[in-house]
């Protein structure tokens, strides 16, 4: 039993600071939307108030375009990077690791310097008289969405490097060798294969791009609120707890739901075709 | 066995590359343009924006208080988790899932959140000071690198090599110093730099646990970008950029990276 | 003198599966003695039992009649050799064999001197400075041999500490084992499932199967009169037959085949065996003692020699070793079982 003592003494401290710190704190927020007074009205109210549903709407689309756009961008460059000499692509995912660790605002900075008013793009696009006036790009759901990309893009292209690494060659050589020309085997063999990391990398980045914050911030501003914006909005300006609790709540579900999901394909996937 | 490369794939490729880094380039290049007002192509060369970070009194103690913070909450979740994670993975726990689960559970909610609980039941509701909260904060962002890189070099080392230096007459703890650690030593670095970049870097919590007697630097340039919109930031953001290339530097000599990979796979959220 | 006993030892894991029944044995001082037995039959677990690195279910482990189930492993004084080297990665050679005198407490000039001669004791002297990744498979072994011996220990345990190396390796560090061991008057215990090696090192060899003791006694011993099928099959043995002994008289019936054996035994049911290569082909057609027709009905090249199976008229099929290939399939032969060749199991 002496042992036993040992383990938990290990294991409490940690235990302790996750439960009192943010389980406490979380659940303490979440419950009185929950089970407050009235809470189905205001639930509903929030919901159905146009303003709201407009930026519930913005957030969901937002998201969406992000990830169809990631999956678009990412999964050609990750397949060259895994088709490179081991050293190369050792060297390309350091490239790659270095965005992925540098300041968010510094990120979103370089994009503003892109999409502004004076930015790159207007300038180009007025020197060579495509236009007279700066186009508006910057503070629109454009703006985030490419922003989100560019924050995104590094992730997703990890993920998938690491899968298609992995491929078993073997399957593909067998493939070719029954005759298989090399589209059908991209489409047949390789694809499928890569079906749990695709699906899963667009959860995950479709989930952080629903919750991200100083991207909509910094190129969204207040004419393009997402969900965290709004619930910055709500609670450190406006001071209304309750419409901010009930967004945290919102922006909670989202993210367990998320995370649900994943679990349950990489469980049916993997639990189908185990190594 | 490859197939030829496709050369438009190759394009692509190099392409792509291009678009990640050129924004970062398009920052560096800005932050010498002797005008106040940021226009393409640049005017002039000067240093004057980085001399300018020196004069915004925000940024510098932003820095310095970021710093501490980082370094204090990173400290804390390597003191704090790695005995968890030794336990998880040699004492033969029960339900070991259950607690791992408890300890990322970080990751599972989005960070913006958690900084509004925290300001709402620590700041408002028992009145703690910031300062605690804000280290309480980034303790829990960083917690769950703790447990997954170094489940993962945990379940690397074999514990064989433990129970010799048990029979060799060295008590479980004494091995654990004289064992464990110094041949993890490597990847108790790179964790270290992982948590000190992710909590240096962080916004939604600190967004909130920030006031006027804590400025932090990341919500610092947020604000400044607010109201500014000069070089100064460029030299800023080139400052964190060479920041981060010294702490990638620092891990790729600790063999960390591929630790690193490993555990941004599952995490990706921002 | 009894150094170390194992009493009454049994071992069940927390999914209720028992690997250890019953376990009884003991090493007396300055002795080895080596753990013989297929995979999974519960030695690694005896040994680790005996180190303090596991907790057994019940019974307990004595060094010189005292009970040392309350100490801890680290005061055990015991040393162990395992099958991957556990070198420590970030310690020279020359620290590995030092950290457990460190642990005692002994001072930095006696514990030079002692690392010192281990180090010559085991040929590792030119090596102290290297770190263990830079050592060959061989050489690791003997580093962790040497840090294993350094201590003197009460008991020294070996768990397979050969198994990952080439046979060349294999043969030459056995006998340095046995070497080391004798000379320096340790009691070990050595762990291993090849036969061959646990003859060649031990004085005593237990034999175990499925978590329980078939045998214990000398090499000569089990390899002239293994204690049980199991063993017997073990070491070599393939054709079992049930006999009955007849009222007064040496004669055993199995059947109508009436067998005759140099060994007495006075059990009035036993059953024998007979090593396939101990068994003979008969070229003269006449009736000997123990011998009986059959039809060759399968023959493999095994290298050293050919293995028949002869399907025979009393015994069923019987397995002979014979290094001619002048038999074929179909032939009808004739078998002479020496009598002094047939072993009666105890069991
Ligand atoms: N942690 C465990 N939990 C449950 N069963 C175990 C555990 N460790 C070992 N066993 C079982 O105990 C039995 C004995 O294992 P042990 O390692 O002692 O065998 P062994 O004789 O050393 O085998 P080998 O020659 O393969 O090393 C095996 O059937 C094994 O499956
Ligand atoms: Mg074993």
């Amino acid at each position: 039993m002496r042992d036993r003592r040992i383990s938990v003494a290990l294991l409490l401290p940690s235990l302790v600071g996750i439960i009192l710190f943010l389980i406490f704190p979380v659940v303490q927020l979440v419950l009185p939307v929950i089970f407050g007074v009235k809470s189905n009205e205001t639930y509903f109210s929030f919901l159905k108030a146009t303003y709201n549903q407009q930026i519930i709407f913005r957030t969901i689309g937002i998201a969406f375009v992000t990830t169809l756009g990631l999956l678009v961008l990412a999964f050609p460059f990750a397949f060259w990077i895994a088709h490179q000499r081991v050293k190369v692509r050792k060297l390309l995912s350091l490239v790659i690791l270095f965005p992925m660790l540098t300041n968010a605002v510094v990120r979103n900075f370089a994009w503003i310097l892109i999409l502004g008013r004076n930015g790159l793009v207007n300038t180009l696009l007025m020197d060579l008289h495509i236009v007279n006036q700066p186009v508006r790009i910057l503070y629109t759901n454009t703006a985030i969405v490419i922003g989100l990309i560019y924050l995104f893009f590094p992730v997703m292209v990890t993920m998938l490097i690491d899968s298609i690494v992995s491929l078993d060659q073997s399957i593909d050589e067998a493939a070719a060798m029954s005759g298989a020309g090399p589209l059908t085997r991209f489409f047949k063999i390789t694809l499928p294969q890569l079906t749990t990391s695709l699906l899963t990398g667009s959860i995950l980045v479709f989930a952080g791009a629903m919750t991200a914050y100083t991207t909509p911030q910094l190129l969204g501003g207040n004419s393009s609120l997402v969900l965290s914006t709004l619930l910055y909005q709500q609670s450190m300006t406006l001071g209304d707890w309750r419409a901010a609790s009930i967004v945290a709540l919102t922006l909670i579900l989202i993210a367990l739901a998320s995370l649900s999901i994943t679990k349950v394909i990489t469980k049916r996937i993997s639990g189908g075709n185990e190594v | 066995m490859r197939q030829k490369k496709h050369w438009l794939l190759t394009l692509y490729g190099y392409l792509m590359l291009l678009l990640l880094l050129l924004p970062l380039v398009l920052v560096v290049v800005t932050s010498f343009g002797s005008q106040a007002a940021i226009t393409f192509p640049i005017k002039g060369f000067t240093l004057k924006w980085y001399a300018n970070i020196l004069s915004q009194p925000d940024f510098v103690t932003g820095f310095k208080t970021s710093f501490a913070v980082a370094v204090t909450a990173s400290f804390l979740a390597i003191v704090i988790g790695t005995p968890a994670v030794y336990a998880l993975t040699r004492r033969g726990i029960h339900h070991a899932n259950w607690f791992q689960t408890v300890f990322l559970s970080p990751t599972l909610i989005p960070e913006i959140v958690i900084g509004f609980a925290l300001f709402q039941s620590l700041v408002i509701g028992i009145k703690l000071p910031l300062m605690p909260v804000l280290i309480t904060g980034h303790f829990l962002l960083s917690v769950p690198y703790v447990i997954r890189m170094l489940t993962a070099r945990l379940l690397l080392f074999d514990q064989t090599i433990e129970e010799a230096s048990w029979l060799s007459g060295a008590s479980k703890i004494k091995t654990f110093f004289r064992v464990v650690i110094p041949n993890i030593s490597g990847t108790l670095l790179a964790i270290f730099i992982m948590c000190f970049i992710n909590s240096f870097n962080n916004i939604p919590i600190t967004l909130f646990l920030n006031g006027p007697s804590l400025t932090m630097l990341p919500t610092a340039i947020l604000n400044y970008l607010q109201n500014n919109y000069d070089p100064t930031v460029s030299a800023v953001s080139v400052i964190l950029m060479l920041l981060t290339g010294l702490m990638m530097w620092l891990m790729e000599r600790m063999n960390g990276l591929t630790h690193v990979n490993e555990h941004l796979n599952q995490k990706g959220q921002k | 003198m009894q150094a170390m006993q194992v009493k009454h030892l049994s071992m069940s894991y927390e999914d209720g599966k028992k690997v250890l029944t019953d376990i009884n044995f003991s090493v007396n001082a300055g002795e080895l003695v080596s753990i013989l037995g297929p995979s999974g039959c519960g030695k690694t677990t005896t040994l680790r039992i005996i180190a303090g690195l596991q907790r057994q279910t019940s019974g307990n482990v004595a060094i010189d009649e005292q009970s040392i189930d309350s100490v801890p492993v680290f005061k055990r004084n015991m040393s162990m050799v395992f099958q991957n080297y556990a070198l420590f990665p970030h310690l020279s050679v020359f620290e590995n064999v030092a950290f457990g005198l460190k642990q005692r407490g002994i001072g930095k000039t006696a514990i030079r001197k002692r690392v010192a001669e281990i180090l010559s004791l085991t040929e590792l002297t030119d090596l102290a400075n290297h770190r263990p990744h830079a050592l060959s498979g061989g050489q690791q072994q003997r580093v962790s041999l040497a840090r294993a011996l350094v201590v003197n220990p009460t008991l020294l345990l070996l768990d397979e500490p050969l198994s990952n190396l080439d046979r060349a390796l294999r043969l030459s560090l056995r006998e340095e084992i046995r070497r080391l061991q004798q000379k320096l008057g340790i009691t070990a215990l050595f762990v291993t499932h090849d036969q061959e090696e646990s003859f060649a090192i031990s004085d005593r060899v237990i034999v175990m199967n499925g978590g329980h003791i078939e045998q214990i006694a000398s090499a000569q011993t089990v390899y002239a009169h293994p204690a049980t099928t199991f063993v017997a099959k073990f070491i070599g043995f393939e054709n079992f037959f049930n006999v009955t002994r007849q009222v007064n008289s040496d004669e055993y019936l199995s059947g109508e085949m009436h067998l005759y054996m140099a060994e007495k035994t006075t059990k009035p049911a036993v059953r024998l065996c007979i090593r396939p290569e101990n068994i003979r082909f008969d070229t003269s057609m006449n009736t000997q003692q123990n011998s009986l027709n059959g039809i060759i009905c399968d023959k493999t090249y095994l290298g050293r020699a050919y293995r028949y199976v002869v399907a025979t008229d009393h015994l069923g099929q019987i397995k002979v070793d014979s290094e001619g290939a002048t038999h074929q399939l179909g032939d009808a032969v004739r078998l002479t079982l020496p009598s002094d060749k047939l072993i009666a199991l105890a069991e």
